[in-house]
């Protein structure tokens, strides 16, 4: 699901220091950024984020990430485009929660933390991780590919999935688990250059 | 991981994928070998990276970001200059009251106000209507002055109906919300004398749409009851259950006449007919009533 571009961060952040293209911009962070906003507000309400809200947390942070001239976006774009939209996805899941409760005026506004390099390191092991991953998908049995992507990657349940498919939850719980070691395999492998491991399901 | 247990490894794939998503804590890597956990660990952060990256991202024509942040030429919201046709450029505040039609599925109705004459420092451009919401869109100038909450009070109480005001820019890029309650100068038991309360400015589609997802009910995040498929298995308990129940009525020995009649009567009933009433309850085809009524039924028949 590599998209055009994303290999390329030079363009990136030549479209970047141009901020006019900022079409050009989004293109590259988009899908990124909705997965760290994601996961920023499940990461509070413990619940499958609604795409309505994602989308929201998306806009403020890439105004913000545009916005932004500091030596860390030019470092690696799509990194801190990330750890900024995980924030704002913990800001908003914090704020849809004291919306619940009604203590809106009771609570202070979350604290805007400055984005370090530990940070953009992590987020774009992150990514790059994604990336090889998304790669090394086709290398899995069928059955393998669906329950991660839609058990991981995606928002289903592995009950569900499970039950979907007449199986019992343990057997779901084992394939995933094989997958993701085939995958952890296989991207090795392809980063030592070595061919990867039998695939149990294989 | 070779010393590692199948079970062992998929459960700590499913306390990783509990701990990311903000649902358990961390999985207890400790009782594994180096070499396992080493492992282990680049799976977990694997399962780390990949957790929901899906669904991606829709295409860059629809994407609603790119089209409330004016990013597509040729789209309601993309400045003029940026627009294949200047004449074709729609107003930042109807393209983000319509996504705001589109994101709640009908559910908010937007009318659109034409201004008449000189518009002044405000005008009223909209209002948006969800159940009990009744919220009138003001587009000010920005320059010298911003608004403030005391400035929705004249508004407010000019049209009661009014449930709250939104005041926004020209562009969309700044818009704050005002109920009632912030409007006035009030007294809070626990807090004291409270000012009208400080503005939180944000883009329009954002501020309204916030304060309108609080009064409709987001039915999508209430448990529904479990799918008629998951109660498949009481079908084969229905069997068990009726079966003994039969059998312990056929070996009672009453020695009322009534109670006698009543064993062989049901003794002559075939207990699927049973299984298939509780079948029906589940499944909604029929009432208690019905089964009730077909009860008598069966009785009239074996003793007219």
């Amino acid at each position: 699901m590599t998209q055009p571009g994303r290999d390329d961060p030079e363009r990136l952040i030549v479209a970047w220091n141009f901020s006019a293209n900022a079409l050009e911009v989004f293109k590259e962070l988009r899908d990124p950024m909705r997965q760290a906003a994601r996961r920023g507000l499940r990461f509070v309400l413990s619940q499958a984020p609604n795409e309505g809200d994602v989308d929201d947390v998306v806009t403020r942070a890439f105004s913000e990430v545009l916005k932004d001239i500091s030596d860390e976006v030019k470092r690696d774009p799509v990194a801190f485009a990330k750890v900024v939209a995980h924030r704002r996805g913990v800001d908003r899941g914090r704020v849809i929660i004291r919306e619940r409760e009604k203590i809106k005026d009771l609570v202070r506004e979350v604290e805007r933390h400055r984005v370090t390099g530990e940070d953009l390191a992590a987020a774009a092991a992150k990514e790059r991780r994604l990336r090889a991953a998304e790669q090394a998908m086709s290398e899995l049995t069928a059955q393998q590919r669906d329950v991660i992507e839609r058990t991981v990657m995606g928002q289903e349940s592995l009950s569900d999935w499970t039950l979907e498919r007449g199986t019992s939850y343990e057997a779901g719980r084992r394939l995933r688990a094989r997958g993701l070691e085939a995958l952890r395999k296989q991207i090795e492998g392809s980063e030592s250059g070595r061919p990867e491991g039998r695939n149990a399901d294989g | 991981m070779a010393e590692m247990d199948e079970d062992w490894a998929a459960r700590l794939v499913d306390d990783q994928l509990r701990f990311v998503r903000g649902e358990g804590p961390e999985p207890d890597l400790s009782g594994l070998s180096d070499s396992d956990r080493s492992e282990m660990i680049e799976v977990l952060n694997l399962v780390d990276a990949l957790v929901d990256s899906r669904p991606v991202s829709p295409p860059l024509e629809e994407d609603p970001v790119a089209i409330r942040l004016g990013l597509l030429p040729g789209k309601p919201g993309s400045p003029p200059e940026k627009s294949g046709d200047p004449s074709q450029a729609v107003d930042p505040i109807v393209a983000s009251t319509e996504e705001l039609r589109y994101r709640f599925a009908g559910a908010v109705e937007v009318e659109h106000i034409q201004p008449v004459g000189d518009e002044g420092w405000w005008a009223p451009v909209a209002v948006c209507r969800a159940l009990a919401e009744n919220v009138l869109v003001v587009r000010f100038q920005p320059g010298d002055r911003i608004p403030s909450a005391a400035d929705a009070r004249a508004l407010l109480l000019d049209d009661p109906s009014l449930t709250a005001i939104t005041f926004t820019t020209p562009d969309a890029t700044g818009a704050a919300v005002v109920v009632p309650g912030d409007a006035v100068g009030r007294f809070v038991p626990a807090v004291g004398w409270r000012a009208p309360g400080e503005l939180t400015w944000d883009q329009l589609g954002i501020a309204l749409g916030s304060y309108l997802d609080r009064s409709i009910p987001n039915w999508d995040a209430v448990s529904s009851l479990p799918r008629e498929e998951l109660l498949d298995e009481l079908g084969a308990d229905t069997i068990t259950v009726v079966s003994d129940a039969f059998h312990t009525v056929a070996v009672s020995r009453p020695h009322l006449d009534h109670k006698r009649k009543a064993r062989d009567f049901v003794a002559t009933v075939d207990p699927a007919t049973v299984v298939a009433w509780a079948d029906d309850i589940r499944s909604g085809r029929r009432s208690g009533s019905d089964v009730v009524s077909a009860i008598g039924a069966l009785c009239e028949e074996a003793n007219p």
